[in-house]
């Protein structure tokens, strides 16, 4: 193929020098993964019911512990497991003094098919100790609107049973008093995360910015 | 319509999936095999080109739905077996199956640059470079996303596999200093050059990869064991067919009577059996270093619980103490002691739901006597009972039992499927602290003091030192 050997040498020194311009930078120890929100969302003073029955007052939990809050559904094919996975794998690692301090809640966009049992079987596999909460419909819309996310949308696909559904996109970090101050993006890798929990249970969040909220999935497709 | 397998983050569906580029390519090889063998090949080469034809459907199978694309986006262990398909199946079946006057041919056309590339010297090591820069994982997230960067990695591992393997492949007289002895230890050696890949995958704590971390679930399997597996593919499947290869050479070496050039040559006989000895033995090293691994990357995961019970049972403590906890908050100290007799641990598994729940324990009798133990307190909890959980025709049952026993010397161990304390009548938020007081009563009328910890029901196995 080659006339001589100089010719694939060089190819692959041209492509290993491509690859390594090109890789993305290391992570920054001093950056958070995470965008930081402006500090006037509250967490909303709504009771939503878990998994479990037992109503979940989100305000009142929200204090004195870090909390993690994401809207998703267990038939998500991929960001909402393996963003609750990645976050249960760190929070397995760091020492139990500071995962006790981090509340993760689970909020599904789709009760209808979440049925309570299946929502508590479907947040036991990923971690016992995040909390799982199935609202109406309404209420997941207040709570949309109370925190500025995109509304949750189906997009069903024709002649088919099976639907998905559109949600945010990004897991939002409340401080120990119940305010938004960070939300962390798809993408967000299980090294971010344990750069940056540490950091917000001793009271360490992201700079202020601009932060706009994505949806997961589907664009937000059909009404509900 | 995507030609080659690449990383695309679309969910996983077992739905087959055309890739026209990975036909291309092999119908491509195929063809350029048929012409090597219709040019070069003799009658003598006939049974060589199945080989060939071998080597080219490990090909497809590698590079094709399914193997291909959970290789390239989904999973880095089915990667790992991508990587042992090409470069250390494919080509070296590849190189059996061309004629023997092709690597004449070739020596003679290409000269001394190629004689330099596939020296073992050179080919070893470039081989080994090329491995760990396509395994290293900023190069496989830039080179996995994109159809043309995820070609060239398999390219290059079917070329990087072809070089390690010319020497030991190519017929002598090509090769005629290299007999089949220096061959063997090629080979030997090259079981041991991807011990630092090896280690990079299953001994990193966090997920190596973006592109795996990041993508849509496949199995059950999680990201950190699936790049576990993949590390131990790579030792374990690298070292079984590595040996293969030794072995293969080894009889080959041992029962040839006649050289090439016709010369009877008297071997000793011990030469073959030592051989097969040192076959065996490096057969059962290998293997032992495989476990040895996968026993390392599972004593990684449970490290602070046995840690913490190896510290505490190392201590000899003399009297009832509490813990102490360690910097991190991670379990440590020893939890009571009394007269020889020691509970290097003691743990609640906090209840979901107020109710229930249950308390588990190491207990050591170093002292001269039998220690029963006939009971329990825990403050604020009602009621403390010995339990003991059996298994009978797929059921599982419990039933109080009257007393634990331990003899001179033994450690009796509560765990969860055995014995256990269980809890019940607790007052509110009891199980709230990270530790309570308790009592083991022993027959004797001796009261153990405990502080046990409390820890959530998905740690107790950790707390209990794995």
């Amino acid at each position: 193929m080659f006339r001589s050997a100089r010719t694939p040498i060089a190819l692959a020194v041209v492509a290993a020098t491509f690859v390594a311009c090109e890789r993305p930078a290391p992570p920054n120890p001093t950056a958070f993964a995470a965008s930081g929100l402006k500090g006037d969302l509250a967490m909303p003073a709504l009771t939503l019911p878990g998994a479990d029955g037992e109503p979940w007052p989100l305000a009142e939990r929200a204090r004195g512990k870090v909390t993690l809050l994401f809207v998703g559904y267990t038939h998500c094919p991929d960001v909402c497991p393996v963003h609750m996975s990645s976050l249960a794998a760190i929070l397995r690692d760091l020492p139990f003094q500071t995962s006790r301090q981090v509340e993760t809640i689970f909020v599904t966009a789709d009760p209808d098919r979440d049925t309570p049992e299946r929502l508590q079987e479907w947040i036991r596999a990923i971690d016992p100790r995040f909390v799982a909460l199935r609202p109406s419909r309404e209420e997941i819309a207040e709570l949309e609107r109370a925190l500025g996310l995109p509304a949750s949308g189906f997009t069903r696909t024709p002649g088919e049973d099976d639907y998905l559904v559109g949600h945010a996109a990004q897991v939002i970090g409340f401080d120990r008093e119940g305010v938004a101050r960070a939300a962390w993006p798809w993408g967000t890798r299980q090294r971010d995360w344990r750069r940056d929990l540490p950091r917000i249970v001793r009271g360490e969040w992201p700079e202020t910015e601009e932060t706009e909220f994505t949806l997961a999935g589907p664009a937000s497709g059909e009404d509900r | 319509m995507q030609w080659w397998c690449a990383a695309s983050g679309v969910p996983w569906e077992w739905k087959w999936t055309a890739y026209p580029g990975v036909w291309i390519f092999v119908a491509l090889l195929a063809v350029a095999f048929r012409s090597i063998h219709r040019r070069w090949g003799s009658a003598e080469d006939g049974a060589r080109a199945v080989w060939g034809y071998v080597a080219i459907l490990t090909i497809w199978v590698a590079l094709d739905w399914p193997v291909g694309a959970l290789a390239a986006g989904y999973l880095a262990s089915v990667k790992m077996v991508q990587y042992l398909l090409l470069s250390l199946i494919a080509a070296p079946l590849l190189l059996m199956g061309l004629p023997r006057d092709l690597y004449r041919a070739i020596e003679e056309r290409v000269g001394t640059p190629f004689r330099v590339v596939t020296h073992p010297l050179v080919a070893m090591p470039v081989f080994v470079v090329i491995m760990a820069w396509t395994h290293w994982a900023p190069v496989v997230d830039a080179l996995m996303v994109q159809q043309i960067g995820s070609f060239f990695m398999d390219a290059i591992w079917i070329v990087a596999g072809v070089l390690f393997w010319w020497p030991v492949s190519a017929p002598r007289p090509v090769r005629s200093w290299l007999g089949d002895p220096a061959r063997i230890g090629y080979l030997i050696v090259a079981t041991l050059v991807n011990t630092g890949v090896f280690a990079y995958l299953t001994f990193a704590e966090l997920p190596l990869y973006g592109i795996y971390e990041l993508a849509p679930p496949v199995t059950g399997l999680s990201t950190r064991d699936d790049q576990r597996l993949a590390g131990l593919l790579m030792k374990i499947g690298g070292a079984v067919i590595l040996w293969t290869a030794i072995s293969i050479l080894f009889f080959r070496w041992a029962t040839r009577d006649v050289e090439a050039d016709g010369r009877d040559r008297e071997r000793p006989r011990s030469i073959p059996v030592a051989g097969l000895l040192l076959l065996l033995a490096g057969a059962s090293a290998c293997a032992g270093g495989g476990e040895a691994g996968a026993g390392d990357a599972a004593s990684d995961e449970a490290a602070t619980g046995t840690a913490a019970a190896a510290a505490a049972e190392a201590s000899d403590v003399g009297v009832a103490g509490a813990p102490s906890p360690d910097a991190d908050g991670s379990p440590g100290g020893i939890a009571g002691a009394l007269d020889g007799v020691r509970i290097p641990v003691a743990v609640i598994g906090r209840p979901p739901l107020p109710g229930r729940a249950a308390l588990y324990l190491t207990l050591v009798n170093a002292g001269d006597g039998t220690v029963s133990v006939v009971g329990v307190e825990v403050d604020g909890v009602g009621r403390a009972s010995l339990h003991r959980t059996t298994m009978s025709n797929g059921t599982m049952s419990m039933a109080p039992v009257e007393r634990f026993d331990a003899a001179p010397g033994e450690r009796l161990e509560l765990r969860p499927g055995g014995l256990h304390v269980m809890l019940e009548e607790p007052l509110e938020g009891v199980f709230d602290p990270d530790e309570v007081g308790a009592r083991l009563l022993l027959e004797d009328g001796r009261v153990i003091e405990m502080t046990v910890q409390i820890v959530p029901l998905a740690d107790l196995e950790e707390a209990l030192g794995g």
